[in-house]
């Protein structure tokens, strides 16, 4: 046999086998993965519709659609929930902590150990970070009987404090205008 | 004047500025001393650019545009790059997180090792319990023989396959640019056209230009033009890769990195909207083979 006819029914054996796949209905295989399900198909869809091609109309479909990245903030006053945007003129200042891709404060409270080791958590600190932890500290250890504990890592610009203090934080940063 | 082709004349006109002797520091307080304006050139232009999501206190660091078509450095402009993907904290940690990973997610160790059960024999007990003086055994692939089987030794194939999280790989990717920029090993091209398809050109460009000995240059597209391809495949150290390509392995492999305009633009792009992507579920959700 020829190399010719023996691809072209090597091809025609391809082909036969494709179509024998995609023409397969989707059932639900026992220990199913990527190699044995079946071929995407078009979807035939039954109901009847019109297309338009209106940029009018394609104004309310984007208003629909969810933003790829993360709106600004729109200009309010006061917002209804306790959401403080973050104020203006920390350039002078000797530290600045910056807020979070969804306008957020980064402090967060990280649990450990079944609920046992409380962690709080501050990122996105840069500059004077020393100075920022002299000021928490005056401001959180009447809060507590034993000295706290503070771990800085000015080299990530993140402070990381032993036990539950994040709201306490939240509510000194928002004083501050962070 | 010299025109680049890279920037509309118009623009040109409206956007002459000063040129500042040295590249501005960034401080947070800003205690340098005002300089007065020393006289114009006005063969440098920096290039307006909208940089997006610009943070507050970062003001943009700017670069040279240069050129590949003359050996000899041809300055054409100044751009600004966005200080968040540019000039970012050089977290080295995060590089080396990132840099592991890369060797490890596609090695396979093949050590291989039988155990007392894989070897062959050593199904006889070896002499009697008892009435022999000797140590008890029940087989000669015991792991206490000589040539018997291993204790939890290394079973083949072992992937070491494992996913990083999608932040530490975006912020690998900027804490890499940074450094790159930040030691001067970043030039910006206008284009990756050079004149001639031998590799003696590129080698004494890259002589010239006192870049690294291993060079990797980056273009938006994978098709690349033919003389650089040309002139580049026989230089081991001289690579040419394309955005979507574009690693922290690589970055610290090579000596010096070379982003041609419009690669400048697409990975500011991309890593900007990976920054503040509004919904990041399906990046930082749990890694799941044999997803379709």
């Amino acid at each position: 046999m020829s190399t010719m006819s023996l691809l072209a029914k090597t091809s025609k054996v391809l082909l036969e086998t494709c179509y024998k796949n995609i023409s397969t209905k989707y059932t639900p295989l026992r220990f199913h993965g990527f190699f044995n399900s079946p071929f995407l198909e078009d979807v035939q869809i039954k109901a009847r519709y019109e297309v338009t091609k209106s940029p009018e109309d394609w104004k309310y479909v984007e208003r629909i659609l969810p933003p790829l990245t993360v709106p600004e903030l729109p200009q309010r006053e006061v917002f209804i929930s306790d959401f403080k945007p973050q104020g203006e003129n920390h350039k002078h200042k000797p530290y600045y902590i910056a807020r979070t891709r969804n306008h957020m404060i980064p402090v967060y409270l990280k649990i450990k150990q079944r609920g046992v080791k409380k962690l709080s958590y501050i990122r996105k600190i840069q500059g004077d970070i020393w100075l920022l932890q002299k000021e928490l500290e005056k401001f959180l250890q009447p809060m507590s009987k034993a000295p706290l504990r503070m771990q800085v890592n000015e080299f990530a610009g993140t402070i990381i404090m032993n036990g539950d203090y994040v709201n306490a934080i939240k509510h000194w940063l928002k004083e501050n205008d962070y | 004047m010299s025109i680049s082709p890279i920037f509309s004349s118009k623009m040109f006109h409206r956007f002459i500025c000063h040129f500042r002797q040295a590249l501005p520091t960034r401080t947070l307080s800003s205690t340098a001393p005002e300089t007065s304006p020393v006289e114009p050139n006005k063969n440098v232009i920096i290039e307006p650019r909208q940089l997006k999501f610009l943070p507050k206190y970062k003001e943009p660091c700017q670069v040279w545009v240069e050129n590949l078509d003359t050996i000899d450095e041809n300055k054409l402009g100044i751009i600004e790059l966005h200080p968040d993907i540019f000039a970012v904290n050089p977290r080295i940690d995060i590089i080396q997180q990132n840099a592991k990973w890369q060797k490890l997610y596609r090695y396979v160790s093949y050590a291989h090792t039988k155990s007392r059960f894989e070897v062959r024999g050593g199904g006889k007990k070896p002499w009697p319990q008892k009435g022999l003086g000797r140590a008890r055994h029940g087989s000669i692939r015991s792991p206490l023989f000589k040539g018997g089987g291993v204790i939890h030794g290394p079973k083949s194939p072992n992937p070491h396959f494992y996913m990083l999280p999608y932040y530490v790989r975006v912020n690998g990717l900027t804490s890499m640019l940074s450094i790159k920029l930040a030691q001067d090993d970043l030039h910006v091209v206008n284009d990756i056209e050079i004149p001639s398809d031998e590799p003696q050109y590129i080698k004494e460009l890259i002589k010239s230009r006192n870049w690294g000995p291993s060079v990797l240059i980056i273009d938006e597209v994978d098709m690349m033009p033919r003389n650089i391809t040309a002139a580049t495949d026989e230089i081991q150290h001289v690579n040419l890769m394309p955005v979507y390509g574009l690693n922290v392995y690589s970055m610290l492999k090579h000596d010096t990195l070379v982003l041609t305009r419009a690669a400048v633009d697409l990975i500011e792009d991309k890593l900007l909207t990976a920054l503040h992507r509004n919904s990041t579920f399906s990046y930082t959700k749990k890694f799941v083979l044999n997803q379709v």
